[in-house]
């Protein structure tokens, strides 16, 4: 029979003997799908710019983001945008919705940010590149695939995930934040009343603080992945407290799904609030959205 | 018979069935698919497929293949979940996972148990935007389906 590799923490964790197969791995196996369009944020600000006003208020030289658009050719040598670089951002220009999620880890901040105009979408995902530099990954996809990319993006995948045996997950605000700073091997004392869910998810490398945001609809939904061993519910408490709840994968999942329809639902009746007002409203209402989002 | 659901039964499998959902044929008894009607703004028909083996797998051994086999799909794939699925009858696992269709990201929800002779897997897709709204609906259909020795 085949063997396979356990999870032999989690199995012992199980008062009923079944054993537990190893999930850890998993994330490592499936890699973000980074797109060959990629660019830094300078130069997608550049090419922004361009579309939207042209090329005459620009005034300030922008020599190293230029290129990296000429390279890709989206930018012309005269510095406007072209037939490519106007529809890379066409659903970004007419979109009736932005979402998108920031995530903190180690003092990195990264961003995923996405638009949406009825079943299109356009998705710029900040990635690591191999020499530890960041760049945007630009996909201009469904609605349906760039909730996909989020959700990978976003690393949700498979964790045996236990209530707390020990207290009720509660812990000093301050100390959570610290373990979230933390480089790997300069992570702070564990707490003495931490679970076994919790230690297991302080041993367990970098946590990350993921905020799913729409500044269409100004909602946050916000979640700690605890290295590939689970996640939590974090809630701040009074007196400087935070509570974390374990949560399941597919609890984050659902969550984040629902947080991209509600957010849907706000915007459509932002949109139709403003139709009433006539064509006037929805010019108003793009341009309301367009500041909320950040350009 | 639950109102508003069908029957649906071969030599090895019986389970239940939207009233308004189709079934395709098999000549196999094994397998059992049914999948919503289209409709006018249809853009991925949400189906659930029911496959029963001859097997000796263990549960363990069932959840790591289901992993597998979500990762190993041509293209993209991304596995979100893996969770023991505890049926009265037997433990299982319940594999949720991604795959990009055409122009669609495919969520797929497999439900699989091992009874030491047989696997049944219960494999429930449809659109990741839809998940909300079919995910009650599929675990109805996977909680209902029997293997015939089971039942």
């Amino acid at each position: 029979m085949t063997e396979i590799a356990l999870d032999t923490e989690a199995t012992a964790r199980r008062s009923d003997g079944t054993r537990l197969e190893l999930l850890t791995r998993i994330p490592r196996l499936q890699p973000f799908p980074v797109s060959d369009i990629r660019m830094s944020q300078e130069a997608w600000d550049l090419l922004w710019v361009r579309r939207r006003r042209g090329i005459f208020v620009q005034k300030r030289e922008h020599p190293t983001a230029s290129k990296e658009l000429r390279d890709l050719g989206l930018l012309t040598l005269a510095g406007s945008a072209t037939p490519a670089g106007i529809a890379l951002t066409r659903t970004r220009y007419s979109s009736e919705l932005s979402f998108g999620a920031v995530t903190d880890s180690a003092g990195r901040r990264m961003t995923f940010s996405s638009w949406y105009r009825d079943a299109d979408a356009l998705v710029a995902a900040e990635v690591v590149n191999d020499d530890g530099s960041t760049s945007l990954s630009f996909h201009d996809t469904s609605l349906s695939e760039a909730l996909g990319l989020l959700l990978s993006w976003l690393r949700i995948a498979p964790a045996w995930t236990f209530e707390h045996d020990v207290g009720d997950g509660e812990h000093d605000a301050e100390l959570i934040e610290k373990r979230i700073a933390a480089a790997p091997g300069s992570e702070p004392p564990m707490p003495d009343d931490a679970s076994w869910m919790t230690r297991r998810a302080w041993a367990s490398g970098e946590w990350t603080r993921c905020e799913i945001i729409s500044p269409t609809a100004k909602l946050v939904l916000r979640r700690i992945r605890t290295g590939d061993v689970g996640w939590f519910t974090p809630e701040e408490l009074p007196g400087g407290r935070m509570a974390l709840t374990p949560a399941a994968s597919l609890d984050v999942m659902r969550d984040v799904i629902g947080t991209f329809h509600e957010a849907r639902m706000e915007s459509a009746e932002i949109m139709a609030h403003h139709r009433a007002r006539g064509l006037a409203g929805t010019a108003s209402a793009l341009r309301d959205m367009r500041s909320a989002d950040k350009d | 018979m639950t109102e508003g659901w069908l029957p649906v039964e071969t030599s090895m499998l019986e389970l239940e069935m939207p009233a308004t959902w189709e079934r395709f044929p098999s000549d196999d008894d094994r397998v059992i698919a049914i999948a919503k009607p289209i409709e006018r703004y249809t853009v991925f028909r949400a189906n659930v497929v029911i496959v029963v083996r001859d097997s000796t797998e263990t549960v363990e051994q069932l959840g790591a293949r289901s992993v597998a086999e979500a990762l190993a799909l041509p293209g993209w794939s991304h596995v979100c979940s893996d969770l023991a699925w505890t049926r009265p009858d037997f433990t299982g696992r319940v594999v949720h996972f991604l795959y990009a269709g055409e122009g669609t990201c495919v969520a797929v929800a497999r439900s699989a148990i091992a009874t030491g002779t047989h696997v049944l897997e219960i494999t429930a897709s449809c659109n990741v935007v839809d998940v909300l709204e079919f995910e009650d609906l599929f675990t109805v259909i996977a909680s209902g389906t029997r293997l015939k020795e089971m039942a």
